[in-house]
């Protein structure tokens, strides 16, 4: 069973997945679940979904996941969260197209520029929406420069990944896709003078399947955030009725 | 060993390790270090390490990790930091002796684990320490909740089975620094957290815990130079 409508509190629980089925417990615009559901598509792996409301949490969530948070997979008994946890053991149970490197000092790249990620521009990637944010000319400068980071790791190959996009790209892809939102809400954006291999990345990443399958679009994502900011988060925005 | 002291700005860059020797970058007592400090240990590496000043970082520092933080590893060109990524490539480039989990579901259990310790726990950790007498109780309330999902985590002997491994050497450090807590009144209690505080015990016993190992009077004598905004990280040193 898949459900696209969100389970909230106050709701009864879904029945647990069957036997073999691989479920994953998400939300349509929470950019860690996408991350997963990228890993899923890219590798093929046959999965269905229940969406769940992340401000107002379903009681029986918590019962599978202390943290109930998304992502978080459900497949015969065991229970998998954290997204890049999600993502390398779905790498290493599944077949399919392998996302991560076996070479000791290829998997700690992608571990360090992961860190880098984690340390300069997730923490500050929405605060740069809020205009009056209180410092915002030292946060982009850091902003910034953790994506300098990653134009020069992404130089001689098209994607983190190599040839094809791997753990990294798939980590990074559902910020970039929710970037036009900061340029909507604050005027921000990166320039394709000063970051000219990131952008070719994003365009190369846009061309792919798996990102395509997904891709929900700019006003969709605004929607969505302004929902929230409005107090009354709509994890159902866009569906129909 | 002319490293031990803390190295700070002003510092001249330290020459690189020789070929195939192994360098670690470390602060005596950062418990995240301390975390590849027992892979190292447990593993029976061989390496040298230089200490680095945290509060006055050495300029040469951010060259090696634009985080400019511990523990990084050095070996024949190749720089790797943070501590999880560390104690894994460790595993990678020594693999006798391998303590990272090879069965997927296994170390991602060991990864949600760390996850829940971070969510729950660390936060509580630190405010507790710097907390003011009428901050104490809710915060100790929360720290406490925290724990008992890492009470609750641990089914067997070790975090990792029957015998110590990454997990149990990834949350170590914090537990070595429990007594730091002391002051504000929190003490692991064998009542409350009887696994616990068996598995305290038990990892005391280890020959890698005990080589890594700190005694709780100098955990709070640096602590306290911490909290006066003046940290010793050579406290303890002989001169």
């Amino acid at each position: 069973m898949s459900s696209e409508k969100a389970f909230k509190t106050g709701s009864t629980a879904p029945d647990p997945p069957a036997p073999g089925v691989l479920r994953l417990i998400s939300m349509r615009f929470c950019p860690y679940a996408h991350r997963t559901i990228l890993a899923l598509t890219a590798k093929g792996i046959e999965y269905e979904t229940v969406n769940v409301c992340t401000v107002n949490k379903p009681e029986w969530f918590f019962a599978i996941n202390p943290l109930a948070k998304v992502p978080t997979l459900q497949h015969d008994g065991k229970v998998v969260y954290e997204s890049l946890v999600c993502n390398e053991y779905l790498d290493r149970v599944f077949p399919g197209r392998k996302l991560s490197p076996e070479e000791p000092l290829e998997k700690a790249r992608i571990g360090m520029l992961q860190a880098i990620w984690d340390a300069k521009i997730s923490p500050n990637f929405y605060k740069i929406a809020n205009k009056d944010q209180e410092g915002r000319e030292d946060i982009i400068k850091v902003f910034k420069e953790g994506m300098s980071f990653l134009e020069k790791e992404v130089t001689s190959k098209s994607f983190f990944g190599g040839d094809e996009p791997g753990f990294l790209d798939y980590s990074f892809w559902p910020w970039f896709e929710r970037m036009p939102v900061l340029e909507v809400a604050s005027g921000f954006k990166l320039e394709e003078a000063e970051f000219p291999k990131l952008f070719a990345w994003q365009a190369a990443m846009r061309d792919r399947p798996e990102v395509k399958e997904h891709a929900k679009d700019t006003p969709i994502h605004l929607q969505y955030l302004m929902s929230r900011k409005q107090g009354n988060p709509d994890p159902d925005a866009g569906l129909q009725a | 060993m002319p490293y031990e002291r803390a190295m700070k700005t002003g510092s001249a860059c330290p020459p690189p390790p020789g070929p195939g020797k192994l360098r670690l970058y470390s602060q005596r007592f950062c418990p995240y270090a301390q975390r590849t400090r027992l892979f190292l240990a447990a593993k029976g590496i061989e390496h040298e390490t230089i200490n680095v000043n945290l509060k006055e970082k050495p300029e040469w520092f951010f060259e090696k990790t634009p985080i400019a933080k511990v523990p990084v590893l050095e070996k024949d060109g190749k720089i790797v930091y943070e501590s999880l990524v560390c104690n894994e490539y460790l595993d990678g480039i020594y693999p006798d002796k391998c303590i990272t989990p090879s069965d997927p579901l296994e170390k991602a259990r060991q990864s949600m684990v760390l996850a829940l310790w971070d969510a729950k726990v660390v936060e509580f950790y630190y405010k507790l320490v710097t907390a003011k007498e009428d901050e104490r109780p809710a915060l100790t309330k929360q720290f406490v909740d925290g724990l008992q999902f890492i009470e609750n985590a641990l089914t067997q002997p070790f975090f990792s089975g029957d015998k110590a491994g990454a997990l149990d050497y990834n949350l170590w450090p914090f537990f070595e620094r429990l007594c730091v807590l002391k002051h504000v009144g929190f003490e692991l209690s064998v009542d409350q957290f009887p696994k616990l505080s068996a598995w305290v015990e038990r990892m005391m016993q280890l020959p890698e815990v005990k080589a890594c190992y700190f005694p709780p009077e100098l955990h709070v004598q640096f602590g306290k130079t911490m909290m006066s905004g003046s940290p010793d990280y050579d406290i303890g040193l002989k001169e």
